[in-house]
């Protein structure tokens, strides 16, 4: 017998809204139909609109990645009218991306563990990640939307004393991401119940160009750091971290590995905050015209902002391809043949985050 | 008080709804139910279940295609019912408003009880505003039973 | 940013020289120029390489213009081709043409003729 269910679009395990109609088969999912677009606001054709508004506008996409939103938005508009940044705002951009990372994924880490039912380790992460946004408030002075990038560089600086603090915020919180990866890849019945779940091959990672830690998971060394380096990773390398398996267990052990690997960048960039000169922000003389794209590595993937001005205040045209987007369509052949259990689990371990994918 | 009544105080359940906002707003709730500020203090519990709910969270400015669910949601909920709108853009729009896709803000499709102003809220701001949509729960509680009384007292 | 300009025709080959080469679908952008609608592709090689552009220009007639999709040469594609179908009223073949709008609004990135 054939039942249908409609998983979404208020569902407990996400928190955001996104509709999957699976036709069951008993436990099994024969077929799965994706609709999406109860996010879509419409930014697009919002962002027609003052440069130096669109800034706040591209961090109000996402909540969760609003600094990779707003620097990968600065650096496409600063493209369009051949603008350079100062070095210091340059370093301080990397830090505040990589913190952004460490927040991202302890929150993706936390929701995976919530799915499948591991409440204290879902509390305990969002422990950490509470560190991580108190840092936040100190160098920017909030914790969610922060609001420091504008064209042409930001405008909060980090002195002296805020450098001194991160270095302690980094050794605190690596013993932290120690503990927490010690109670992750040695627990029995979270590698039982995530090994071998919702296995996406090499292969179809490739033909579906999925971005970020899913296609990193899978094996696929895809990192626009490594690839297009933007910002400061021309001098701080980053090595793609990478996992076979392509299940969900993988999924999972990629981001608990890209924690450490980002306090590693923060700390590389502390020292050089000394030596970057005391300018963070360069006024633009030119007004934005021609077309310019960017891509930047966000905690779910790769980031993608087209601009094109029209020399006008106003933009002619901005294009947002966000991680999920990329992502997207990996949902569908993993849910086709899995339990009805494991469909939570599948689909959060892709990190979706809705509010980008619909704009 | 009666003691259903004195049973019932404080103890709301909260269904929380994100309608197409930034997830800012979203992450603050998540983060008032966690450690570090603790929302349970005040019995407050989250549940997926919109019949299980006392107390409807909404995030964001609802979109066209959340429109009709979000009433269903709404409908579904046991009286007393009590809604707040969480952030700026449910309450008035924010930013996004003048985009072609959602038709503003919350109070124009659901009766909202409780605004919380800011972009993003601050968690201490979710827990003010749950603590007055408790009193708000209350009062409806009590208008209710009083209600069954005189209707029992009639008959 | 160099932008090689080609006729649908030349896309579809390009597209499957790419796919055979393991190149990567980035996205699709689509422009509204006034009479033209600009449809950009980008593609990453992989695992190293530059990025490369290929863009084809459609002349507008008053809607449903037709567009050739690469969804089956780029699975990558699909959801880019269905907002773009939607986006600026044009018509993507083989794609149903609408992912993210409610039913109520129709090209809202589509620009009047001048």
């Amino acid at each position: 017998m054939k039942t249908t269910i409609q998983f979404g679009p208020q569902h407990p395990v996400w928190v955001e809204p996104l509709r999957l109609k699976l036709t069951m088969d008993g436990e099994i999912v024969k077929d799965c139909e994706l609709e999406a677009g109860f996010c879509h606001r419409g930014l697009e054709k919002k962002f027609e609109w003052d440069y130096n508004k669109g800034a706040y506008l591209s961090e109000r996409i996402c909540g969760i990645c609003t600094q990779h939103h707003s620097t990968c938005y600065c650096t496409a508009v600063e493209g369009t009218m051949g603008l350079e940044i100062p070095r210091r705002a340059a370093v301080i951009r990397t830090i505040m991306l990589e913190l952004e990372r460490l927040h991202s994924h302890l929150l993706a880490i936390g929701l995976t563990l919530e799915s499948i039912g591991f409440e204290n380790l879902f509390m305990l992460c969002f422990r950490n990640r509470e560190i991580v946004l108190d840092m936040f408030e100190r160098t920017t002075g909030n914790r969610v939307l922060h609001g420091i990038n504008i064209v042409g560089g930001v405008i909060r600086n980090i002195g002296p004393e805020m450098a001194k603090e991160l270095e302690d915020f980094c050794d605190i919180m690596e013993k932290r991401c120690l503990d927490l990866k010690d109670m992750i890849l040695k627990s029995y019945t979270i590698r039982e119940r995530m090994q071998g779940v919702g296995v996406m091959s090499e292969q179809l990672a490739r033909d579906l160009c999925v971005v970020g830690p899913v296609a990193r998971g899978s094996n696929v060394p895809y990192d626009i750091r490594a690839v297009a380096p933007y910002v400061l990773y021309n001098e701080i390398k980053v090595k793609p971290i990478v996992e076979t398996s392509g299940d969900c267990w993988a999924r999972s052990v990629v981001r608990v590995r890209e924690l450490f690997q980002s306090i590693d960048i923060i700390r590389q960039c502390i020292p050089l905050l000394a030596d970057a000169g005391e300018d963070i922000f360069a006024k633009s003389k030119t007004l934005p015209e021609k077309e310019y794209f960017t891509r930047v590595e966000a905690p779910r993937g790769e980031l993608f902002y087209y601009a094109k001005g029209k020399k006008s205040k106003e933009m002619d045209r901005i294009k947002v391809r966000t991680s999920t987007y990329g992502n997207g369509p990996g949902f569908v052949p993993l849910i086709k043949g899995s339990h009805l259990a494991d469909v939570g689990l599948i689909t959060i371990t892709f990190d979706p985050c809705i509010g980008c994918f619909d704009r | 008080m009666s003691l259903i009544e004195l049973s019932r105080k404080k103890s709301p359940w909260v269904i929380h709804v994100g309608t197409g906002g930034c997830n800012g707003c979203d992450l603050e709730i998540l983060a008032c139910l966690t450690p570090r500020f603790d929302a349970s203090r005040f019995g407050v519990m989250s549940t997926g279940n919109p019949k299980h709910a006392d107390i409807m969270l909404v995030v964001g400015p609802v979109t066209l295609k959340y429109k009709e669910i979000i009433t269903n949601l709404y409908n579904q909920m046991p009286d007393p019912k009590v809604v707040i709108a969480v952030g700026t853009c449910a309450s008035t729009g924010g930013i996004y408003q003048g985009c072609y896709g959602h038709c503003g803000s919350l109070d124009k499709v659901v009766p909202v009880d409780v605004y919380i102003p800011g972009c993003n809220v601050r968690p201490e701001a979710v827990i003010d505003g749950l603590v007055l949509g408790l009193d708000i729960l209350n009062e409806k509680e009590r208008k209710i039973l009083e209600e069954k009384k005189k209707s029992k007292g009639a008959a | 940013m160099d932008v090689k300009t080609v006729t649908q025709q030349e896309m579809q080959d390009v597209a499957r020289r790419l796919r055979a080469a393991g190149t990567r679908l980035i996205t699709i952008v689509g422009y509204d120029s006034g009479d033209t609608i600009q449809v950009s592709y980008f593609f990453q090689p992989f695992p190293e390489g530059k990025a490369e552009t290929y863009r084809v220009v459609v002349p507008k007639h008053g809607g449903n213009e037709e567009v050739e999709s690469i969804t089956p040469i780029f699975p990558a594609a699909y959801i880019a081709e269905n907002e773009l179908a939607e986006m600026f009223g044009v018509h993507v073949k083989g794609v149903p043409g609408r992912f993210f709008l409610h039913e109520s609004i129709n090209a809202p990135l589509r620009r009047k003729a001048p």
